[in-house]
């Protein structure tokens, strides 16, 4: 299947007062068209800085950003005609509803504008139309109702509701959602993953989702990455990610996650994320993790095939493992 | 029963007014928290969950109704109407550890507050040390913590300064407004099983403030759960969980996401989650949730359905139980 999202060896570097903060070392993933991929990963891994990346809206300065490929639906971002190519057939939703949408404009004329970037000349009645049809897809009571509001009189749902259609509206073919439900009350996260599956199948689109709530991502993915500290240590299906997690990263996330059994918590991950100034030169998951050996120190672990199907790990104790197998 | 109860909460009501009119945030609420327990108070935002805590530690009065403490002293009161003793021995710890600490002093100006303004005597400096490192040393932090500021400290161990505080007062009962959330699962397994090593080690009662309902599973005795201001079921962890008996607690377990198919088999069988929380400013008639309500009647949107005890220990709030 075609690559609707390819990036290769992308590493991004952040100047600050304090250093150069080497937050991306290496980091490869793709999004094949019609699949649904998530991306996990605890607070200050680089989730947000890899979707920006790839949305073409990682602001260089203060970043700065090297990469072999970043490629949108078969076209290189880095020249003017690729971020245009971006701008057609991406689209982004965002963590916090509140802040996505802007304050001083009624909920119509944010739409209209998308509406009017896709479909320059129609009529106001026919716009109208389209952005009701929007709003009625994400199952949103009294749309005329909404359209005529400001976001401050919405709920946070509805706002996501918005910010859902908003991103549907457009035809694009690609949507990266970063933690669309994080701000949400669990009975609603639950309305917005099942429309955001539902739509996304429906109109047989492509989704990379963000998040760090990984029952979340469980519901609606295919595929998942699990990152750590900038680079990704996992990938394979969300399936079997979840059930045998081969990265001792990925299975002390698993177990420290209270579970519905109430057989206790497992006691998490003992230490924090590394500073990201001089990040260790080996694994940088090694003063975390119980399995770590001198080489893990040493040197740093790469992205290696597991088993026949799709599965990838970087971790020389889980390569070993599967080797001896 | 009230020899062993810490806290009795008795027709609690709160009311806020606003330029929209009257919010009511906390509408005839009953519990009681035992002795040595960790009670849940699980809800969704607009809940009332966090206004119960506030009137609990006396951030302000209630509007109606009594809260008693250890079966004798009357509570609904604000803080500053309190005892020094009773200031003692309700602490409470924030959800966001990053704005409850003062960014420009060190940990152990932090520390030193409550060690300070609860001694029973004038502490020397020596002694005063002593307390701080003790407190520190409790929740499991090394002593070179005294001198950071919190800035330079990730954010559980920020939030364990946090307990430190609350403990270094000897508290007996602890409100924690949702002291996990705004951490990462990693860091949030080591702060939760710390709170219940405390709670074991020291006899605390603690009131859990918290939405996530895994989390509830693991740590609490018993909880309730609440809904635009009422509590629409409370039992045990273990009998709400297998048992659950109202719609919205039905609703909101199977809303859950988790993370493995045996979890899912625990799940109660798939109740769509529909609609959205009202307003509290316009709180519908009747059963608060008869307009998301799968299973609603006409009685339900006329009469407001009464607290009844559907097995020992297990109560509900719902015309159709």
């Amino acid at each position: 299947m075609a690559e609707i999202l390819k990036i290769e060896n992308l590493s991004v570097q952040y100047q600050v007062y304090e250093g150069v903060l080497e937050v991306i070392p290496g980091l490869s993933l793709h999004v094949r068209e019609g699949e649904r991929v998530g991306l996990i990963g605890e607070t200050g891994c680089g989730k947000t800085t890899v979707l920006k990346a790839a949305a073409a809206v990682l602001h260089c300065p203060p970043a700065k950003m090297q990469v072999d490929t970043i490629e949108v639906c078969g076209m290189a971002t880095n020249s003017r005609a690729g971020v245009k190519n971006v701008r057609k057939n991406v689209s982004m939703i965002f963590q916090d509803p509140s802040t996505a949408l802007n304050p001083t404009l009624k909920i119509s004329t944010q739409m209209m504008d998308i509406l009017k970037s896709q479909f320059p000349k129609l009529s106001r009645a026919s716009y109208t139309e389209k952005m009701m049809d929007a709003l009625r897809s994400v199952s949103m009571p009294a749309p005329e109702r909404v359209l005529d509001s400001y976001p401050i009189q919405l709920s946070g749902g509805m706002r996501q509701r918005v910010c859902i259609s908003m991103a549907l509206m457009k035809d694009t073919r690609l949507i990266i959602a970063d933690e669309p439900t994080t701000a949400l009350d669990v009975t609603i996260e639950e309305q917005i993953l099942e429309l955001l599956d539902h739509l996304v199948q429906e109109k047989k689109k492509s989704l990379i989702i963000v998040s760090h709530a990984l029952g979340a991502i469980r519901k609606i993915t295919d595929y998942v990455y699990v990152m750590y500290a900038g680079n990704i240590v996992e990938y394979g299906t969300t399936r079997e990610v979840f059930q045998s997690p081969l990265h001792p990263y990925t299975d002390g996330l698993l177990a420290a996650t209270p579970k519905l059994t109430g057989d206790g918590i497992a006691d998490g991950i003992a230490g924090d994320i590394p500073r990201y100034i001089n990040p260790p030169k080996g694994c940088r998951f090694a003063d975390r993790c119980p399995r770590a050996s001198a080489q893990c120190r040493e040197q740093a672990p790469t992205l290696q095939p597991i088993g026949s199907g799709e599965r990838l790990v970087a971790c020389f104790a889980a390569q070993k493992e599967a080797k001896a197998l | 029963m009230s020899q062993n109860s810490m806290i009795e909460v008795k027709e609690l009501r709160k009311e806020f007014k606003t330029k929209f009119g009257t919010l009511i945030a906390v509408d005839g609420v009953n519990f009681t928290i035992q002795k040595g327990e960790i009670f849940g108070l699980v809800g969704e935002s607009g809940s009332g969950k966090s206004t119960i805590g506030s009137m609990l530690v006396g951030t302000y009065g209630p509007t109606a109704g009594t809260v008693t403490f250890q079966g004798d002293t009357d509570i609904s009161i604000p803080a500053k109407r309190r005892s020094a003793q009773l200031k003692q021995e309700i602490q409470l710890v924030f959800q966001d550890p990053g704005s409850s600490l003062n960014p420009r002093k060190t940990v152990r100006q932090i520390l030193t507050v409550p060690v300070k303004q609860f001694a029973e005597k004038r502490l020397s400096g020596q002694e005063m040390e002593q307390r701080v490192q003790d407190a520190l040393l409790q929740v499991g932090l090394p002593i070179g913590y005294l001198d950071k500021y919190p800035r330079a400290i990730g954010g559980g161990e920020k939030q364990l300064v946090c307990v430190a505080r609350a403990l270094a007062a000897h508290p007996k009962f602890i409100v924690l407004d949702e002291p996990t959330s705004a951490l990462d699962v990693s860091i949030q397994a080591k702060v939760t099983n710390k709170l219940r090593q405390l709670q074991q080690k020291n006899d605390l009662s603690y009131l859990f403030i918290t939405h996530n309902m895994c989390l509830v599973r693991n740590i609490c005795d018993r909880l309730a759960v609440m809904y635009l201001g009422n509590i629409c079921e409370y039992a045990d962890t273990a009998e709400f969980f297998t048992n659950p008996k109202h719609p919205y607690t039905q609703m909101l377990l199977a809303s859950i996401p988790v993370l493995s198919d045996e979890e899912e088999a625990l799940k109660p069988q798939k109740i769509k989650s529909v609609g959205e929380i009202p307003s509290p400013l316009h709180k519908p008639s009747g059963c608060p949730f008869h307009p998301r309500c799968p299973f609603k009647k006409s009685v339900c949107e006329q009469e407001t359905p009464q607290m009844r005890e559907v097995s020992p220990g297990h109560f509900a709030c719902c015309h159709c139980i």
